[in-house]
């Protein structure tokens, strides 16, 4: 999938996490995490999001991660409704997870 | 209590705007002219919490005393986060009570800087590192910043001038090297990158001079929201401080200044009064301030403002003892037409 405009998806609440993603004009793919809990889970949540990214055949775009100690799954749901939105009209509509 | 709603304002609604301007003005606030966008929280037709936006500032946030401790400030923050997002705007910034530390900590805000009554935050925690790097990409590395002695300028150079052009030199024949800072806003008629362009090639022969973007630290709209309202000459005391405190607190120890020089401002109020809020913040840190006499012509200080005017008429036989050469040159080129032309709709 492609992300072909800005999109953002999530909340700033406390369990959740607000991601906005963005085309990428050099066409890179750029990771930019903030976390509260960036300490004990920085790098699983990095994990979480590469692993998505790639399920998802997202190879280019700027990904910002402003979590509050979100689950996985959420991180999960929340990056897959933001690259859906930015994906324009050529996106099938979103069905179920696996 | 019925269940709280989150809902975007309409501002240009006048029932919304009331609605709005009535809460604030229960928080002991007021609503911001140039509020762009709002949202708030209702609960049974009231509002119990909003905020809304200006560019990159969040103003206008505020949340019922009796709804405090309900997350709803995060609900309207995340919302305005969200809209910003999707304007492309990647870095927010919010001034406060510097009590409101921790409920704005809490949704990833950092203080950049606090003066008595006022504290200025933004919501990404790395940005005045980087910032600080794309600047001087040694700050960080070098061990002790401190034996640095700058000097640093901040001018608009709306163009550069003969009399900008007079306080660098004498910036750079009395320190070690100098930083001047481009104002980074785009709201002078002379675009910001050909301003940094004509103030590059009007140094270029000075080796101990830098040339950087002021980026959003230094008069920028998010740090000095009044600046830029010149016209009305109405000055906010306090984003004059908290402009010299950032300065003073967090630029200066950053990267290695020592002193800052300003030319002497008889004309322009605002550029007074900012000044004088340096001249007041500045020696607490260690840092020198001086103020250099304005280079005249013609008995006639040298200002941008009297080289946009002659330009706008090309007269260039009396520009030509008031700019320098790169700056003339251009002055005259065709690339300037535009320029001039809206200078003249502007002093009409």
């Amino acid at each position: 999938m492609k992300i072909l405009r800005t999109a953002v998806a999530g909340t700033l609440e406390s369990s959740d996490v607000l991601i906005t993603v963005r085309n990428n004009p050099e066409g890179a793919l750029t990771l930019e995490i903030e976390s509260v809990v960036m300490k004990q889970f920085g790098t699983q949540i990095r994990r979480v999001v590469e692993e998505t990214l790639a399920e998802l055949g997202v190879s280019a775009g700027i990904i910002e991660i402003e979590d509050r100690g979100a689950l996985d799954c959420m991180i999960r749901a929340r990056l897959q409704t933001a690259i859906s939105r930015a994906g324009g009209n050529d996106v099938e509509p979103w069905r179920s997870d696996r | 209590m019925g269940s709280p709603l989150l809902v975007d304002l309409e501002l240009d609604s006048i029932s919304d705007r009331n609605a709005l301007t009535r809460f604030l003005d229960r928080q002991g606030m007021i609503l911001d002219a140039d509020v762009e966008f709002a949202a708030a929280v209702m609960d049974e037709g009231e509002i119990v919490a909003a905020g809304g936006f200006a560019g990159d500032v969040l103003k206008g946030l505020a949340v019922d005393s009796s709804r405090r401790d309900q997350g709803l400030m995060a609900w309207i923050v995340g919302r305005l986060k969200t809209e910003e997002r999707l304007r492309d705007r990647r870095r927010l910034f919010i001034y406060t009570q510097p009590k409101n530390r921790e409920v704005f900590g809490g949704l990833g805000f950092v203080p950049i800087a606090t003066t008595a009554t006022t504290m200025l935050m933004e919501d990404r925690p790395r940005a005045f590192q980087e910032w600080v790097r794309s600047v001087d990409e040694f700050a960080s590395k070098r061990d002790d910043i401190s034996e640095t002695r700058r000097t640093a300028l901040v001018l608009n150079a709306n163009p550069f001038t003969l009399g900008h052009r007079y306080l660098v030199e004498q910036a750079a024949a009395s320190s070690e090297s100098v930083f001047i800072f481009v104002v980074d806003e785009d709201l002078s008629v002379f675009p910001r990158d050909l301003r940094i362009r004509l103030v590059r090639a009007g140094t270029e022969d000075l080796a101990n001079v830098r040339v950087v973007p002021g980026g959003p630290y230094i008069i920028s709209r998010s740090t000095f929201p009044t600046y830029f309202l010149k016209e009305s000459r109405v000055i906010n005391r306090e984003h004059a401080a908290l402009d010299a405190e950032v300065f003073a607190s967090r630029i200066a120890p950053a990267l290695g200044i020592v002193r800052r020089m300003v030319g002497e401002e008889p004309l322009c109020p605002v550029t007074a009064a900012y000044n004088q809020a340096l001249a007041e913040r500045l020696p607490r840190s260690g840092i020198t301030f001086e103020v250099v006499a304005r280079k005249e012509s013609d008995r006639e200080p040298i200002s941008a403002s009297r080289v946009r005017r002659l330009a706008a008429e090309e007269r260039y036989d009396e520009l030509q003892p008031l700019v320098p050469r790169h700056t003339l040159e251009f002055l005259a080129s065709a690339e300037a037409k535009p320029i001039l032309a809206r200078i003249r709709e502007r002093l009409r």
